[in-house]
């Protein structure tokens, strides 16, 4: 009772501070059982998370069983494939780190997500779900309710899961999702339940999934860039609760939301452009789940769940049942489309729901469905309640796609012949026909389904796999080459769940990738994936094509210091034994939310550097240490202590930052590190390497020292003492100089000053110095010309003797005027450049 | 001959359907045969215990009936997820059962000793009178207008499901 009064008052005062919030399916509560309804939302807190990034966990006692041929590695490397998913968002400031194996007993009092092996009944393969707390937070973006510890929980029998799957990768990204703070959807992401989910490991987010984690953990210019549509699902004047609407892109996304117990709705997080909207209800739920779609109900402010609307017909807008009718709303960047409002009919039942699509690409049934445009097997199988009564489909039973990208012909339609209780629809071709999802209605006498994303157009098979064969490059690195069909240079070929480096494709056509380092005698299964989401696994099924390592010295790490008092931070340097450490496939994690790496550099095969900090309050124990190497997997438990604080420690905290505050430094500038427990009258030492620097500045507890032009490029370490006191040392990796522009040409060479000031949608050559070695070729990719804050890529980059000349089009809409121009290549920015520029 | 073989590939891949990404489904016989028990009973109270990173729920139920498993008059049944000391986790799909509440429940007792609800929530039915819900959530719930409804489902007998039961039962011994 006295918990439902603080509610209650928290409630109350959240509610008042609260912004529009979305309605996107999160774990929500509401302050009001009257309204105005504003959905408060569980969410870690960024700003409680080191470099903003939720550190997972994973039990170190591993599952009891495994699947035959299965191992630890390759389990816990798909289950960090599955969080690295969501760590790619890049609308989302939440990244999501690997903290190693983890002891029972280890402290994690710091936000997190513990992966776990646990005894659960049959019938259960994994769950996952947020830890928050009672009370409300304020943030930037409105209150918000913070989730202190999320758990994702397995089986500890696995010997029915197999880790290369993708079921089991799939059901671990949607736990992960759970953990972040997302619910079911039945837009078909990752997040809709495994009745109507249509992702696949090559593309495990859809644009809901995108949208959802996006809302929660929004970056800076998201809601800036994407737009909204609000309204209000009702009957008469009742509005409904938890209905869902879908704004549907013809060209393939589908975003959706929950209304509020009002029944008003916003729809956030969408790219700008057309789209149709609908509206249906929940479908009931089925044996095994609590609700509908095992959606958790919002709760009022007693905590008590506000029930779902019944069923009611589903409508697009402006309320019409078909789709050809139906109006599409304008989106625009930054702006909500508001009043889009649907008035509806309550219905007893629904006649078609849960739909799942199947193809045959070779003697697999795969889902979700994917059609390579003008093959042979134009069809797709689809099961779901409603569509086939008596082996045929369902009276007045028609399907169409939404856009029409592809038409369903007369008598496309029918029962599966070889099985009548599934429904087998047809598709026609256009030499219009385009590669994307396709969103499928299925339409009875009165009343409609929307399946988003039914159906995948690809213009080719899914990659296959014929054989494997190991081999040595001419530096005798090891290499594989993947001889099959559909492989090309923009395959990802995982090995379990690491990625292989890839070397192209061969003369004949074969690809040659890199395999990542595992333990001799490894077995890894491998899978090809290409980018419009299809897997080799579509055709290989449950049999995937292995590659067994061969016998190798067995590897070992030794790490210092092994122990740190609480509150340090210091540089950790791994040493590996028989390692072949490389900067996109190593992590470490010292198994402890009261541990972090905050940083972390591969700087040999047999070194890395790892900056580390332990947490000021933790207590004396000893933890796990958890080094990846691609897919091996070393661990000592025991292997690090905490040791009790020194109060009078000298700490220098990571990062060390450059003049711009960007991590790292650079040569030729100066670096800034922020020191505890420093004296004001410091007289400190800095060294770099070992070799002394100049110190600019000691205040506040922050060092301002200069980095000499000729640093050598690389990982390097920063010593600082203070009399006889010293700090632990950090690592920190040193930039070479920044690119500098010299001069400004307009073809043919004419020199840009303020009397031939630049043309808007001109071509420009720039000289460049510090782009990259003297003759060294630079990819235009890492390269931006910024003028007047608008980014430029430019069109060609030649070296010319020790300077590069950057060419690229002077932007139609730069104003006139001197404008600043600068030279950025892979984040090392030039000083700005004044360009003048013509007026227009 | 290539027709029949995509049918029961299709088969394979459709029959084990699950319901959520956590959920492998679970038929009334399936459920008889996995679970270690299987009764009618009555929730005399809920507490919320931590167990390593997960709280569980855990309920004493009175036992009504009991159709399968070692006789006993209560039995203590753990559900993922719940409130204590500030926090609250929350698990899509995990049920919670009502004090007073009446269900007929179909239990799995592991290694650890610890019962649970078979998968899940698939095995628990309330019971209203004669009658069975089939997944209902036990909860008090609101409708939109903050009214107190009940969550309704598809429904079954207690005849039908003794009957069902007893069936299964025998098949088992068979």
């Amino acid at each position: 009772m006295r918990f439902a009064g603080r509610m209650a008052r928290t409630l109350a005062m959240a509610l008042a501070l609260a912004s529009l919030a979305s309605g996107y399916y999160h774990f929500v509560r509401f302050g009001t059982r009257t309204g105005p309804f504003v959905p408060i939302v569980e969410r870690f807190d960024l700003n409680t998370l080191v470099n903003r990034t939720v550190t997972f966990y994973i039990a170190e006692q591993g599952p009891a069983q495994m699947a035959a041929g299965d191992s630890l590695p390759a389990v816990v490397s798909q289950i960090r494939l599955a969080a690295r998913a969501w760590n790619g968002v890049e609308t989302s400031e939440l990244r999501i780190a690997f903290g190693g194996l983890a002891s029972p007993d280890a402290p994690q009092l710091s936000p997190g997500i513990d992966v776990i092996f646990d005894e659960v009944p049959p019938g259960l393969i994994a769950v996952g779900g947020p830890t928050a707390r009672s009370e409300i937070s304020s943030g930037p973006n409105g209150p918000f309710i913070p989730i202190t510890r999320s758990v994702v929980m397995l089986r500890k029998d696995l010997s029915q899961s197999l880790s290369f799957s993708e079921s089991f990768f799939l059901s671990l990204v949607h736990e992960f999702g759970h953990a972040l703070g997302l619910q079911h959807t039945l837009t078909s992401g990752v997040m809709s339940t495994g009745l109507t989910r249509a992702t696949t490991k090559g593309r495990p987010l859809s644009p809901d999934d995108v949208a959802g984690i996006s809302l929660l953990y929004p970056t800076a210019n998201f809601l800036a860039s994407t737009g909204a549509i609000t309204g209000r699902v009702a009957v008469g004047a009742e509005g409904l609760n938890a209905a869902s609407v879908v704004a549907l892109s013809p060209q393939g996304a589908a975003i959706s939301a929950m209304t509020n117990p009002d029944g008003t709705f916003r729809i956030e997080g969408l790219p700008p452009g057309l789209y149709y909207v609908y509206a249906h209800p929940l479908p009931p739920a089925f044996q095994g789940e609590v609700s509908p779609a095992n959606i958790v109900l919002p709760v009022d402010v007693d905590g008590r769940p506000i029930a779902a609307a019944g069923p009611f017909e589903t409508r697009f807008y402006p309320g019409v049942r078909d789709p050809q009718q139906a109006s599409t709303i304008t989106v625009s960047a930054g702006a909500a489309s508001e009043g889009v409002n649907f008035s509806v009919q309550r219905r007893t039942s629904l006649p078609v729901y849960a739909v799942q699509t199947y193809s045959f690409p070779g003697s697999t049934a795969v889902n979700p469905a994917y059609l390579t445009i003008g093959g042979a097997r134009a069809f797709l199988v689809a099961s779901g309640v409603g569509l086939v009564a008596n082996g045929a489909p369902a009276s007045s039973l028609a399907v169409s796609v939404v856009g029409g990208s592809a038409n369903v012909p007369s008598g496309g339609v029918r029962a599966y012949s070889p099985d009548p209780r599934f429904l087998q629809v047809d598709f026609q071709f256009t030499p219009f026909t385009s590669e994307g999802s396709r969103h499928l209605i299925f339409s009875t006498a009165n009343d409609l389904y929307v399946r988003p994303a039914g159906l995948h157009l690809v213009q080719k098979a899914p990659p296959s796999i014929a054989s494997l064969t190991a081999g040595t490059d001419a530096n005798g690195a090891r290499i594989v080459t993947l001889a099959g069909s559909n492989l090309t240079a923009e395959t990802i070929v995982l090995f379990d769940g690491a990625q292989a480096a890839s070397r192209g494709l061969d003369e004949g056509g074969n690809l040659i990738v890199v395999p990542p380092a595992a333990t001799g005698g490894h077995r890894a299964a491998v899978v090809a994936l290409s980018p419009d989401g299809q897997s080799s696994l579509f055709l290989q099924g449950a049999t995937p094509t292995f590659y067994e390592y061969e016998p190798a010295e067995t590897a070992a790490f030794s790490i210092s210091p092994p122990a740190l008092p609480a509150g340090a931070e210091s540089l950790v340097e791994i040493t590996g034994a028989g390692t072949g450490f490389l900067e996109s496939a190593v992590a470490a994690g010292f198994g402890s939310s009261d541990v972090r790496v905050k940083q972390l550099w591969a700087v040999s095969p047999t070194r890395v550097f790892a900056n580390v900090a332990v947490s000021a309050t933790s207590s004396p124990t000893a933890t796990t240490v958890t080094v990846v190497d691609g897919l091996r997997l070393m661990s000592q438990p025991f292997g690090f202590r905490i040791l009790p604080a020194n109060a009078r420690q000298l700490i220098m905290q990571a990062p060390v930052v450059d003049s711009s505050g960007r991590a790292g430094l650079r040569a030729g500038g100066t670096g800034q590190v922020r020191v505890l427990n420093l004296p004001e009258a410091a007289a400190v030492q800095v060294s770099l390497n070992d070799r002394p620097l100049q110190v600019v500045s000691v205040s506040s507890g922050v060092i301002t020292f200069a980095v000499p032009a000729n640093f050598p490029t690389g990982a390097a370490i920063l010593r600082m003492i203070n009399g006889a006191d010293s700090a632990f040392p950090l690592a920190v990796w040193v930039d070479p100089q920044p690119p500098s522009i010299v001069s400004v040409t307009a073809s043919p060479a004419t020199p840009i000053n303020p009397g031939r000031p630049a043309n808007p949608g001109e071509l420009l050559t720039l000289v460049v110095t510090g782009l990259a070695d003297a003759g060294a070729a630079v990819n235009v990719s890492r390269v931006r010309v910024n003028v007047a804050g608008i980014d430029h890529t430019p069109s060609q980059i030649v070296a010319a003797g020790s300077t590069h000349q950057v060419q690229f089009y002077l932007g139609t809409t730069i104003p006139g005027g001197a404008q600043p121009m600068t030279v950025a290549i892979d984040g090392r920015v030039s000083s700005a450049f004044q360009l003048p520029v013509r007026s227009q | 001959m290539t027709r029949r073989f995509l049918t029961l590939c299709l088969m394979a891949t459709a029959l084990p359907v699950l319901t959520a990404a956590t959920l492998e489904q679970l038929s009334l016989e399936q459920m008889i045969q996995k679970s270690t028990a299987i009764v009618r009973g009555r929730i005399l109270g809920s507490t919320t215990i931590r167990r390593g990173m997960v709280l569980y729920t855990t309920s004493r139920v009175q036992v009504l009936e009991r159709w399968k498993g070692a006789a006993a008059g209560q039995v203590e049944v753990s559900v993922p997820g719940g409130a204590m000391s500030g926090l609250r986790q929350t698990f899509s799909g995990a049920p919670r059962l009502a004090d007073g509440g009446e269900y007929v429940l179909f239990l799995w007792t592991g290694k650890s000793g610890v019962t649970h609800v078979i998968g899940l929530s698939q095995g628990l039915f309330h019971v209203q009178g004669e009658m069975l819900y089939r997944s209902a959530s036990g909860e008090t719930m609101l409708d939109g207008g903050g009214r107190a409804v009940a969550d309704q489902d598809l429904r079954m007998s207690m005849a039908q499901m003794r009957a069902a039961i007893a069936k299964g039962m025998e098949a088992e011994r068979k």
